[in-house]
């Protein structure tokens, strides 16, 4: 019976795989261009030329920037309403996160577009006044005037995530043996002690693998982040700039217009999500893993 | 065969005794035998009918649609699916509600997930009409062939769509833009509002200092492309870039549907972008005039009639396309616009299905339904086209 059901999803993994391989191959058969390093899309001209350098950048970007804005905040959140909070607001804050996962990723996508994106300038003009050297966060005058960046979908996409790494966070340190903290506390530790010395260092493994559950929602999220991004297929190193494209938005963005060959690139670039996710959650075994011997 | 021709037969009698009915004044429409409740045979025999009573109407060569008779009778009471081009979304909407009034029993469902998509539809067999911006490429065109046999693929222009340059900018209520003036701003040569080059363009009207946001279409649109191809025809110079549905450039932010470039030209101040007329006049943004030569033109059936005038019909069988004179510099032209086509079979398709796609192909191309969608800022096919097409879909196989 488990060992059906766990075959089940192995087969359903290689089933995709298999199909994401067969409907890809002609269509990287037919392309004119290097598919790892060209930042063009154009798959349905003659020849065929496209490739991912663009959408792997901004995927990464923008999936790295969420994660680094989420995992603090939630971990806060995580800590305040299990050690800080008076009983009665704890769970109403945290009925409140996970609320946060309740809302559909289109309201998201909206939020950020007519809200967050139009009242972002001014963290924007401070970032590069103040963090302009870092090249960046550097906003040159001559990019458009709006906030449709990297930054932007960042954010939204911190916020889309926060629900799940902080309800993750919270049942990992609820695990926290009572001995240890009562040990702690016995040695006569703050409680922001206990939390350094007892709960932080049981609880790494499972707040990373709840940072990567977060980071995989992040890498393959769609409909918020193609509200967001302009398409521009070109590298940018400045994060604050109007532009960019990932994998999931290259494809709802070109799907309903694209040919057989620029279907069939669609499907190469869906495959390339689909190995960087593996990356990604194979990356993150392997540090689990070692967390949990230390 | 021989069924079918005895319901033929009394099809013909039928609708002659109908045409007398008419005639002495007594037919009214909810007073027909088939839309009163019993459908008189099969709808084969009431298709028949109402293809004979156009005929004994009009001549073979320019088939006006009867009014009365727009629908030409409710087939029998299935769904009708169709996926493709949003610029004729609310076109079909207006249809719909029409088509509704006399065959109440009938569902219309469009799915408007863009050309592309509706055309990748039709040739998988998943609908039998697909609305697109462009004719059938010529890549699909073996593939939908194949999906018609034994009968021809076809396209049938249902709609103009005039482009709309619109835009956002406190004080400013009328614009003028040349080809090559939005052609600038949209490859990001112009960069202010009080740019030298639109302030020549513009006597008379104070634009003031402010930075450009040309917003584009971020997924490939059949507006992209036909609104490439204007500026492709118009201002080759200004615009290197071959037209495609893909937006050629880098420069300013993307709006993925049209719906999303409305919102975000009306929260930015000094932002232009580029969208079907209905969605423009329909959401009150402001459009800019277009000047191609011979001063300031605005959207208007006659400003887009003078250009499906210069442009060339071919017909080949059913299948009508207009090569639409993008470069015409003809005064009082508006040449930034899109053809709108249903796409579907001659013959071939399944006979629920023929029935109904004749049926609300009637009444789109009939002169009530292209009157319908005036008022939603669609154009109607002028007249000598829309002869051709009420001719080509006459011919229809309705069975």
């Amino acid at each position: 019976m488990t060992a059906a059901a766990s075959g089940v999803v192995l087969l359903t993994m290689a089933a995709i795989t298999v199909f994401l391989i067969y409907r890809a191959v002609p269509a990287l058969r037919g392309n004119a261009a290097n598919f790892f390093t060209e930042q063009r899309w154009d798959a349905d001209g003659t020849p065929p030329r496209f490739g991912i350098a663009a959408a792997f950048y901004f995927t990464v970007l923008t999936s790295a920037i969420a994660i680094v804005l989420a995992v603090p905040v939630a971990v806060g959140v995580a800590l305040f309403i299990n050690y800080y909070a008076p009983r009665r607001l704890s769970s109403g804050l945290g009925y409140m996160v996970e609320l946060l996962a309740a809302v559909p990723s289109i309201v998201y996508g909206l939020w950020g577009f007519t809200f967050l994106a139009p009242h972002l300038t001014g963290l924007v003009s401070w970032l590069d006044r103040w963090f302009g050297w870092t090249i960046v966060l550097r906003y040159r005058p001559e990019s458009a005037p709006n906030n449709y960046s990297p930054l932007t979908a960042g954010i939204v996409l911190a916020i889309m995530i926060l629900p799940i790494i902080c309800s993750i966070s919270r049942e990992v340190f609820q695990r926290v043996p009572r001995e240890q903290i009562e040990a702690a506390q016995a040695l006569g530790a703050y409680r922001w002690e206990t939390i350094r010395m007892a709960v932080l260092p049981l609880g790494r493994a499972g707040v990373i693998s709840a940072s990567i559950l977060g980071l995989g929602r992040a890498l393959g999220e769609t409909l918020a982040v193609t509200m967001l991004l302009s398409t521009a297929f070109a590298i940018n190193i400045h994060f604050t700039e109007t532009g960019g494209v990932t994998f999931a938005s290259i494809i709802a963005l070109k799907y309903g217009e694209a040919g057989p060959t620029g279907t069939g690139a669609l499907i190469a670039a869906g495959l390339c999500l689909f190995l960087l996710t593996l990356a990604v959650n194979f990356a993150a075994n392997v540090i689990v893993r070692r967390n949990k011997v230390a | 065969m021989t069924r079918a021709a005895a319901g033929n037969a009394g099809a013909r009698a039928e609708a002659r005794a109908m045409a007398m009915g008419l005639a002495k004044g007594l037919g009214k429409v909810t007073g027909w035998p088939w839309s009163s409740g019993s459908r008189v045979g099969s709808p084969v025999a009431v298709l028949a009918a109402a293809t004979l009573l156009l005929a004994a109407c009009g001549t073979d060569e320019n088939l006006p649609a009867a009014d009365s008779a727009m629908v030409g009778g409710c087939p029998s009471g299935k769904d009708l699916n169709g996926a493709g081009a949003s610029s004729i979304k609310l076109a079909i909407a207006d249809w719909t509600a029409a088509y509704q009034g006399q065959c109440p029993d009938i569902g219309i469902n469009y799915d408007a997930q863009g050309s592309g998509n509706g055309r990748m539809q039709f040739i998988q067999k998943q609908v039998p009409f697909a609305g697109s911006d462009v004719p059938l490429p010529s890549a699909q065109r073996g593939p939908a062939q194949q999906r018609c046999a034994p009968g021809q693929a076809i396209n049938l222009p249902m709609a103009i769509v005039p482009i709309a340059i619109v835009y956002h900018l406190q004080g400013v209520a009328k614009l003028t833009l040349t080809p090559s003036l939005v052609a600038k701003i949209f490859n990001g040569k112009i960069k202010q509002w009080n740019d030298p080059a639109l302030v020549a363009a513009n006597p008379g009207v104070s634009l003031p200092n402010k930075t450009i946001t040309p917003v584009h279409r971020s997924a490939d649109s059949g507006t992209s492309e036909n609104l490439t191809r204007f500026l492709a025809g118009q201002a080759k110079s200004d615009w290197p870039y071959p037209p495609s549905q893909a937006w050629p450039n880098n420069v300013g932010p993307g709006a993925a549907v049209s719906t999303n470039m409305v919102l975000l030209v009306k929260q930015t101040d000094g932002a232009i972008g580029y969208v079907d007329n209905p969605d423009a006049t329909s959401n009150k943004l402001p459009i800019a005039a277009i000047d191609v030569g011979a001063g300031p033109v605005a959207i208007g059936s006659a400003s887009i009639g003078k250009v499906i005038a210069a442009s060339e019909v071919d017909q080949n069988g059913l299948d009508i396309t207009v090569d639409v004179a993008y470069g015409l510099k003809a005064p009082g032209a508006y040449p930034a616009l899109m053809v709108t086509y249903l796409i579907t079979c001659s013959r071939g398709l399944p006979a629920d299905q023929a029935g109904l796609v004749k049926s609300f192909i009637t009444l789109t191309a009939g002169d009530q339904g292209q009157a319908l969608i005036a008022k939603a800022g669609y154009i109607p096919l002028p007249t000598s086209l829309r002869g051709q097409v009420q001719a080509a879909v006459a011919r229809l196989d309705g069975v």
